[in-house]
């Protein structure tokens, strides 16, 4: 490698638009992603246009349907079915899309800001490694699941923004650690040794040749923490810390309180439960695609 | 290697300081006060009153951190506020039975995951490929909770093929010298109890090992993918190396360096995803009995229970540590 | 590399292979009739007087039998270790005739030395021992101890008269004293057997808490009664097993082996219900019942009702304070169909603190509030007030006890119809223990709350003061002091007849005054395999599995 080309590598900018629309280019020849992108889009749909979409109000409830036990089934009056209150089924999933797209992106919004900022300020910057990572380790060392559960408690029991904030914040050190990890990666590698030889500052080698190469990983790990959190969310409901009011249509509270219908009335627990997962499997495909799309070493051959 | 491995040694000792810190802390800034727990749903107001003062609740809070820094080095991790049992005697029972279910989920699924991966990176774009994104896709979006159910349910209630709870038939008697039911059976020459243990833990395992098996698969087909289009794999390539002999010196070894990291993280996930797999299945292990702490707010239980977990996986990532030296020569030579 | 990965992918396979292949194994009833029950917890301790809990009770009370039992199924007096008895006419000494001839497992004599020894234990009781959070039932009946709020003592001392007489002296007249005494924290332990194993021994951790550190009614130790099973082992996450006492008084058990083991979740019990690998547990929740007999291997065992699951009202919470709101509240609360809708056939309407089933002091003139929204406006409006009225509300969450199988539910139900009657419910929810419990016994929960109670023996004083303690019902008023004046009264009164028509009075009382509203008594169902009988259920859960077989 000679000296003019890592001067040219160097001086190659990469403004954040056109990586992005290059990437995102790049994703829509990817039928994963397309379909990830589908499933995604019709989840915001439905979440947005709830009100109009569902028949019933999903917090009305009918006794007299559930006397004779829980529950009856799809009906012409209730294409899903009523819950063990008598509430319209359809009309309940149609609103927990809100709640649960909610989860995910608030809670991963918080792990993933606070996490890469101190994550790379771990990577690079030698001095703030160890109390940084310290830090992280003590937090790491506590089972995120039990931190949630923690952090809840702390916030004064359950609720939908202490489970979001908890399991933001049970995030945090799994995205510093990776993002610590990949730049003490490349700081190694040649071209960062090579810039930094001609002398390119510090701030310049962190932005723009470790940090888009160091990227990638986190938006694969990025897009499984928002699978993640919308199950860590249902996990907790299961046990008991979800939403406050019970009337709110959330699919992981939905998921737990029905499960004891599973021999009787199955639909109830299994429903709420695909929705989780295909809306999770939806996060999933576009992130595989933007990862493909972001990586500079598959550039130009996806 | 040596000063590498020692220096992560010493640093345990801030991590544990700190962890004791933050436990003891937690329980102390948590709504309810740690003497209403102690008594449980039929405290009165002079019961609560008089625990407080019994138990030395009302002294400053650096005091009772002291005496619970003392009695932790006296190895005492309190006792049970609802079964007045010491945490140290509970642990003794049930750690061995999560380890023994962490293994065997783990094992489960870097056994599946790993091939999974490389396989999938291997025939990028194939059938196979797609089929092992699209089992990791299902295993990552399932609620580990939901998977145990569902798992149950068919494997167990229904088709009736393997035991629904617990770790061991209670009809069979059988000694257990180290707590691991499965090689207390070998051990003992007891092939039924370890039969019997071993399909206790089949399906927990199954239900534990999936989040596991879906990321190690994912990170591994990516790790690989991107190993192979390294300059000194296309080196060695280019040398005319067997694809073998690539495959086993370069690209396989540094595509195991993220793995290794993923796998250690697992470890805190995995004693997570105890909890609910073991409520569950009724699993006796250190995620039933957290549960249980949970379920009647037992501090002191939760504050021994969750420092102890904590000291487990800081010594899992510790490990990890060192092996991610032991991979990287890099981070090995370097003498970090 | 390509080798191991094969050797893995194989090893994979074959654990899947190996799992699908594994069917049931066979040999699950043996020649020796057992069974195996499952428990929604391990036991605490099988120490009496330390037990607390519904699960240590239930297999303490295999183990050890006390003074006075009670007719299966029912909560009537029955001879148990001691044959007969009599109260001196102030109520205040009792004289026990014991049975002759019975033995402790360890082979030493039950007499009345033995008697002494447990009651004088109890008394001796100090430091974190006396605690409520050790001793909980001794402090709620017994008040003090020997170096504890001796002055509050109920017990005064206890005398051998002879081998087989012994003579209990009380402080004061204690009306439920006899009932009290069924209680499986009040159960004769051998003397000879706690000296032994150290009963006594025990030390407190840096945060209070009380550990025994003997070898009693710990797991793994021993706990030697005179009961029908002896402890053969207990051992934590496994099972704690028990075998008939082949040399006990009475009719020896019909098992030989009882194997008691802790499944947690109820839907976990129900299923290992179905699978065979338990063959009886307590509290089926009303959604499963169906699936139980629906099941041609399973049956339903009831429970009689001997509980009650009621609304709280804080009166400190204003509008509350006054009687036409509470009124009102009780008007605009759907009982009726809270009952029939949710809990499939299992409950009762209540109209009183005390279920019919406990017919000593049952009242039945109280007054009744059917639901009625437009008299519950009418009487808010005529209280001068506007609608809706707004009330704070609160439920516990992750908690099932059998008058509240699902405390969301109710609540839910409760809200709605509290809407449709001039109310506008603000929720409020928190965990059970310590959280809910904690803010509503110290009266902060709210204007409303759920709760219920169930019952500990034969006498109305077991709902009474297990459910009115003054603050969470804001009643340090002048109602209230009027109120607890009765309960006193009647507790220390020696004539059965008046002291039952005193709690007549108190109910009717209650309910005119509207203190809370109950709602709700229920069945509680066990559910077994079809070939376990002569199970009988007892309304405070002192289960015997003495007269249990199992048939074919």
């Amino acid at each position: 490698m000679s000296v003019a080309e890592i001067t040219e590598v160097t001086l190659e900018q990469n403004p954040p638009t056109g990586l992005i629309r290059d990437a995102f280019r790049r994703m829509l020849r990817n039928p994963g992603a397309v379909f990830g992108l589908f499933v995604i889009g019709f989840f915001i749909f439905v979440a947005v246009f709830a009100p109009l979409l569902a028949p019933y109000d999903p917090q009305e409830q009918n006794l007299a349907a559930i006397e004779q036990g829980c529950c009856p089934g799809p009906s012409r009056d209730h294409l899903l079915g009523v819950d063990d209150l008598g509430r319209d089924e359809l009309s309940r999933l149609i609103y927990g899309a809100r709640y649960s797209l909610l989860i995910g992106i608030v809670a991963v919004s918080v792990g993933l800001t606070l996490g890469m900022i101190l994550g790379s300020a771990a990577g690079y910057f030698r001095r703030l490694d160890t109390p940084i990572m310290r830090c992280m380790d003590v937090m790491l060392a506590i089972p995120g699941f039990l931190m949630a559960i923690g952090i809840v408690a702390l916030f004064g029991g359950g609720g939908l923004l202490q489970v979001m904030l908890a399991i933001g914040i049970v995030n945090v050190p799994i995205f510093a650690r990776l993002m610590r990890g990949s730049i003490l990666g490349q700081r190694e590698t040649d071209y960062v040794l090579a810039a930094r030889a001609v002398g390119v500052p510090s701030r310049r080698i962190l932005g723009s040749h470790i940090m888009p190469n160091a990227i990638s990983p986190v938006i694969v790990a990025g897009t499984l923490a928002l699978a993640t959190s919308i199950i860590d969310a249902a996990g907790l409901g299961f046990l008991g810390l979800g939403p406050q009011d019970p009337a709110t249509p959330e699919w992981g509270t939905m998921l737990t309180d029905t499960v004891k219908y599973l021999e009787s009335q199955p639909l109830l627990a299994i429903l709420p439960g695909l929705a989780i997962v295909i809306v999770v499997m939806g996060f999933n495909l576009v992130g595989d695609g933007l990862r493909e799309a972001l990586d500079p070493k598959l550039r130009g051959r996806v | 290697m040596l000063r590498f491995t020692v220096r992560r040694l010493l640093l345990l000792v801030p991590i544990l300081l700190g962890l004791s810190i933050l436990v003891f802390f937690w329980i102390r800034a948590l709504p309810g006060s740690p003497a209403e727990a102690i008594l449980g749903e039929r405290a009165t107001e002079e019961a609560v009153a008089e625990a407080r003062e019994q138990y030395g609740l009302d002294d400053p809070v650096y005091v009772q951190y002291v005496r619970y820094l003392q009695s932790l080095a006296q190895g005492d991790l309190g006792a049970s506020a609802y079964s007045h049992r010491l945490v140290t005697d509970e642990i003794r029972e049930r750690f061995p039975a999560t380890i023994e279910l962490a293994l065997t989920a783990m094992l489960f699924a870097m056994a599946l995951g790993v091939p999974l991966g490389f396989y999938a990176a291997k025939r990028h774009g194939g059938f196979f490929d797609h089929f092992s994104l699209f089992a990791s896709l299902i295993g990552v979006s399932i609620p580990i909770f939901f998977l145990a159910i569902l798992l149950k349910y068919a494997f167990a209630v229904k088709l009736a093929w393997l035991p629904s709870v617990g770790r061991q038939d209670v009809l069979i008697t059988a000694e257990h010298p180290t707590g691991f039911y499965v090689l207390d059976g070998i051990i003992t020459g007891n092939w039924n109890a370890a039969w019997d243990a071993f399909k206790h833990l089949i399906l927990p395992a199954i239900a534990l090992g999936s989040i596991p098996l879906a990321i190690i698969a994912r990170i591994t087909r990516a790790s690989v993918l991107d190993v192979q289009n390294e300059d000194y794999v296309r080196t060695a390539r280019a040398k005319g190396l067997t694809p073998r002999t690539v495959d086993r010196g370069h690209v396989f070894r540094n595509a195991m360096l993220p793995v290794v990291t993923v796998i250690g993280l697992q470890a805190g996930l995995l004693l997570s995803g105890a909890i609910l797999t073991e409520t569950v299945f009724a699993f006796p292990g250190m995620g039933t009995w957290v549960q249980e702490a949970i379920k009647h707010r037992d501090y002191p239980v939760l504050q021994g229970g969750i420092l102890f977990i904590a000291i487990v996986v800081v010594l899992i990532n510790l490990a990890v540590d060192i092996a991610y030296g032991f991979l990287d020569p890099r981070i090995r030579l370097s003498g970090r | 590399m390509h080798r191991v990965f094969k050797a893995g992918f194989a090893a994979g396979v074959l654990a899947l292979v190996v799992a699908a292949v594994a069917a049931g194994s066979a040999d699950r009833q043996a020649q020796t009739p057992t069974l195996v029950f499952g428990a929604s917890a391990e036991p605490t301790s099988l120490d009496s007087p330390f037990i607390s809990d519904g699960e240590s009770l239930r297999a303490a009370y295999q183990i050890y039998e006390g003074l006075i039992k009670q007719v299966p199924g029912t909560t009537t007096l029955a001879p148990g270790l001691a044959t007969s008895w009599k109260a001196s006419r102030n109520g205040r000494v009792y004289t026990f005739t014991l049975r002759r001839g019975v033995r402790f497992h360890d082979g030493t004599s039950f007499n009345a030395a033995a008697v002494c020894a447990n009651f004088n234990r109890w008394y001796n009781f100090r430091g974190a021992q006396a605690n409520p959070s050790a001793s909980y039932y001794y402090n709620a009946i017994f008040k003090g101890f020997r170096t504890k709020d001796r002055g509050k003592a109920l017990y005064r001392s206890c005398s051998a008269s002879g081998q087989n007489v012994a003579v209990v002296r009380l402080t004061r007249t204690y009306g439920p004293f006899l009932n009290v005494l069924t209680n499986g924290a009040f159960m004769m332990q051998s003397p000879a057997a706690m000296a032994k194993y150290g009963a006594n021994k025990g030390r407190v951790t840096s945060d209070g808490v009380y550990v025994p550190t003997g070898q009693w009614g710990v797991p793994g130790g021993f706990a030697i009664g005179t009961g029908p099973f002896r402890l053969v082992s207990w051992k934590i996450g496994d099972k704690l097993e028990l075998a008939r006492n082949d040399s006990y008084w009475g009719r020896k058990a019909g098992l030989s082996r009882l194997i008691i083991r802790a499944i947690a979740d109820n839907t976990a019990r129900l299923q290992a219900l179905q699978t065979g690998e338990i063959q009886g547990y307590d509290n089926v929740a009303p959604t499963d019942i169906r699936t139980v007999t629906q099941n041609s291997k399973l049956k339903i065992e009831n429970r009689p009702p001997f509980n009650v699951g009621y609304v709280g009202i804080n009166q400190a919470e204003e509008p509350f304070n006054r009687l036409a709101v509470r009124k009102a509240l009780a008007y605009a609360l759907d009982r009726a169909a809270v009952v029939r809708s949710l809990y499939a056939g299992r409950g009762a309407v209540a109209h009183e603190f005390q279920p019919p089933t406990l017919r000593f002091g049952y009242s039945t003139s109280v007054p009744r509030y059917g639901y009625s929204p437009a008299k519950a406006r009418a009487a808010l409006t005529a209280a001068g007030l506007t609608l809706p009225v707004e009330v704070e509300f609160i439920y516990p969450t992750d908690v099932t006890r059998p008058y509240m199988p699902d405390p969301r539910r109710n609540f839910q139900a409760f809200s709605a119809s509290l809407e449709n009657s001039g109310f506008k419910v603000t929720a409020k929810s928190a965990p059970w223990s310590p959280d809910y419990l904690g803010q509503v016994q110290a009266g902060q929960g709210g204007a409303l709350f759920l709760l219920g109670w169930t019952g500990d023996y034969g006498d109305p004083t077991t709902f009474l003061d297990g459910i009115f303690a003054a603050k969470q019902f804001g009643l340090e008023n002048a109602l209230g002091n009027r109120f607890y004046a009765m309960i006193t009264k009647a507790a220390a009164q020696p004539n059965p007849v008046k002291r039952s028509n005193q709690y007549k009075a108190i109910q009717n009382f209650i309910m005119s005054n509207v203190l809370a509203v109950p709602y709700v008594h229920t069945r509680p169902a066990l559910g077994f395999a079809r070939n376990v009988q002569g199970f009988v259920a007892s309304p405070v859960l002192n289960d015997s599995f003495a007269s249990v077989r199992i048939s074919g």
